[in-house]
């Protein structure tokens, strides 16, 4: 496989997107981030315990 | 140059297709918000019992039909246009397809929402999937029937774009989102031979009062002919974004344009010949035909399998470019603030949990566990629900700017929506998988777990309830979310500049690493008709053998 031109090369063609002001991510999407982290967290943990239990 | 001011009338088509597409998905959103609370006991206060399921047809019908019908036409109206980089063959057909979508969807809906006043001689409570012995009035058939035809008009008129472009191109590969565009609207023609069968000469004749009645099993099974592959029908839209746009959006390129031609090739050919799985408990199939069809489908995980790879190397490739390093660092480098990236790469990881419980439902055996349980639609939530509707409504941050000429406005709800859906699948989908387990049913407005005891190993029904509703809620407001961003975004005026722009960078490995052959539609379709062919015309012969509208004769043992 023969690998092409650079990414930047794709930039300059227009591949890339124009910067966007407000980078990072707000505080409240942040919180969001973190509950989906738990919520992530504590459905595996209630699957796991089903599956042990299926043992 | 934006695509609205290159290809204006392409764009209004595409941006009226969103906007009926979106209508619906708020009217839709709304009735998966009354059901999540209904059937969890949270609040019953909307809809009585009996209506729910007028509720649960149209939250069906209005998302999996209609949203997803007319997202995917304007998407594809969008990615044949781009990348042949030439307007669409004819406007006319271009109309015809949208008015023919829209008159379908007005006679659907108005049969289901009639159903809601007792004073209306006109009721559709017979669910998405509208076989017998559930009767419809013959305005929810015609109208169905004209979703169907409306969506093969469109693809005609993707076909006479790409024949226009192939006799100035000779020789030439076919851009790779035709390419998608295309084998998707094969499978599609070929899948929905089975449901427009099924509803011209059967349901809208008995619906009439022409014919005296149906057959059941040949009904529901030429509808599982096209409601499989239906499934991916709505997938494949999603993978055009995630091979094609998200890599660029993750600052890279696709990893491999053959491996994505082999993917969207797989799919042609093995989507159809799935349906039976869908069957497991009907009696008159043979259970050699419901057995291959199970291996059918479990050949399908190869490209889905296939496609997290490619799609999860080229966002890595990107992520390294944007300057992430390390085994998992460079998950850190990307851009998560962009509500186009984020709300794609959840609904792909999402979709990586319902391929796993879609395994469960198409294995043969272990499918009976969870058979017409709330499991069922715990996975098609992931899938459709999230795997498709996370990614159109994520595409659409990137999409509507460009076919608008507007900036996206209201950034920064825009930004959190994709974590809201997230969250609130998760905790819905994963509660409805596990109450599915424990028995609970689908399609049930009151499920009664108060007369005997429950012995779960951990939690209970009434946490798998609360986990359902609440995360009903959350969804709804997601939905919100999202349409109070294109509403704004749509009425604002124009801007100046754009800050996305409709380029897509070449893949890393493009289509001269790949065989001609794979270029060739005809073929590909034969196969396909071929596989169709020997895994239907046995068992659709035993069951027409005495005649299309009595029960068929004993299965033929295999």
């Amino acid at each position: 496989m023969t690998v092409p031109d650079s990414d930047q090369q794709a930039d300059a063609d227009g591949g890339a997107e124009p910067p966007v002001p407000a980078a990072g991510l707000p505080w409240f999407v942040k919180l969001l981030v973190v509950l989906a982290a738990v919520a992530v967290a504590f459905v595996v943990a209630v699957d796991l315990l089903h599956f042990v239990e299926l043992f | 140059m934006a695509f609205v001011d290159e290809f204006p009338f392409e764009a209004k088509l595409t941006r009226h297709s969103f906007g009926v597409a979106f209508l619906a998905l708020a009217i839709g959103g709304l009735f998966g918000l009354i059901q999540a609370l209904h059937r969890t006991g949270a609040f019953r206060g909307f809809v009585s019992s009996a209506d729910y399921y007028t509720v649960l047809t149209g939250h069906g019908v209005l998302l999996v039909l209609v949203f997803t019908t007319f997202f995917i036409a304007g998407l594809f109206n969008w990615g044949v246009v781009r990348s042949l980089d030439r307007p669409l063959h004819s406007k006319r057909l271009g109309r015809a397809w949208f008015y023919t979508l829209l008159l379908g969807t007005v006679l659907a809906s108005t049969a289901i929402l009639g159903g809601f006043f007792d004073s209306v001689p006109l009721s559709a409570d017979v669910l998405f999937t509208f076989y017998p012995p559930l009767q419809a009035h013959p305005f929810f058939y015609i109208g169905a029937a004209l979703i169907v035809v409306g969506s093969w008009l469109a693809g005609a008129n993707y076909f006479l774009t790409y024949r226009a472009w192939r006799a100035e191109n000779p020789g030439e590969r076919i851009p790779l989102q035709t390419f998608m565009v295309l084998t998707t609207m094969l499978l599609w023609y070929l899948s929905t031979l089975g449901v427009a069968a099924e509803v011209v000469l059967f349901l809208i004749p008995w619906s009439l009062g022409i014919v005296g009645g149906v057959d059941p099993l040949l009904s529901r099974t030429l509808f599982w002919f096209f409601g499989h592959p239906v499934v991916y029908f709505w997938l494949l839209p999603a993978y055009l974004i995630w091979y094609t746009v998200l890599p660029k959006l993750s600052g890279g390129r696709l990893f491999s344009d053959p491996l994505a031609r082999v993917v969207f090739l797989l799919f042609l050919l093995l989507s159809t010949p799935t349906g039976f799985h869908h069957q497991y408990l009907d009696p008159g199939i043979p259970e050699g035909f419901k057995a291959i069809a199970m291996t059918n489908t479990m050949f399908l995980l190869l490209p889905s399998l296939l496609t997290a790879f490619t799609v999860v190397a080229s966002i890595e490739h990107g992520a390294r470019q944007s300057g992430g390093d390390g085994l998992f660092g460079w998950l850190r480098a990307l851009p998560w603030d962009d509500p186009a990236f984020a709300g794609i790469s959840l609904a792909g990881l999402m979709f990586a949990a319902g391929g796993f419980s879609g395994m469960i439902n198409a294995g043969m055996s272990i499918n009976y566990l969870v058979h017409n349980t709330l499991w069922v639609p715990g996975h098609f939530h992931l899938t459709v629900g999230t795997a498709f509707a996370l990614t159109a409504m994520a595409a659409t941050f990137w999409l509507f700017p460009q076919i608008s000429g507007k900036r996206l406005r209201l950034r920064g709800a825009a930004v959190a929506q994709p974590y809201v859906w997230f969250l609130g699948m998760v905790l819905m989908s994963n509660a409805m998988h596990r109450a599915g387990l424990a028995g609970v049913p689908r399609r049930t407005a009151e499920p009664q777990y108060d007369a005997f005891a429950f012995d779960a190993g951990v939690g209970g029904i009434g946490e798998m309830r609360a986990q359902i509703a609440l995360g009903g809620i959350l969804l709804f407001l997601g939905l919100v979310l999202f349409l109070a961003v294109v509403f704004r975004t749509w009425m604002a005026p124009r801007d100046e500049e754009l800050r996305v722009t409709g380029t897509i960078p070449p893949a890393l490995s493009g289509p001269e690493n790949s065989p001609p052959v794979l270029d060739n539609l005809r073929l590909w379709t034969l196969v396909a008709v071929a596989l169709v062919v020997l895994t239907y015309s046995l068992p659709l012969v035993s069951m027409v053998a005495d005649g299309l509208l009595t029960p068929g004769l004993p299965p033929i043992p295999v």
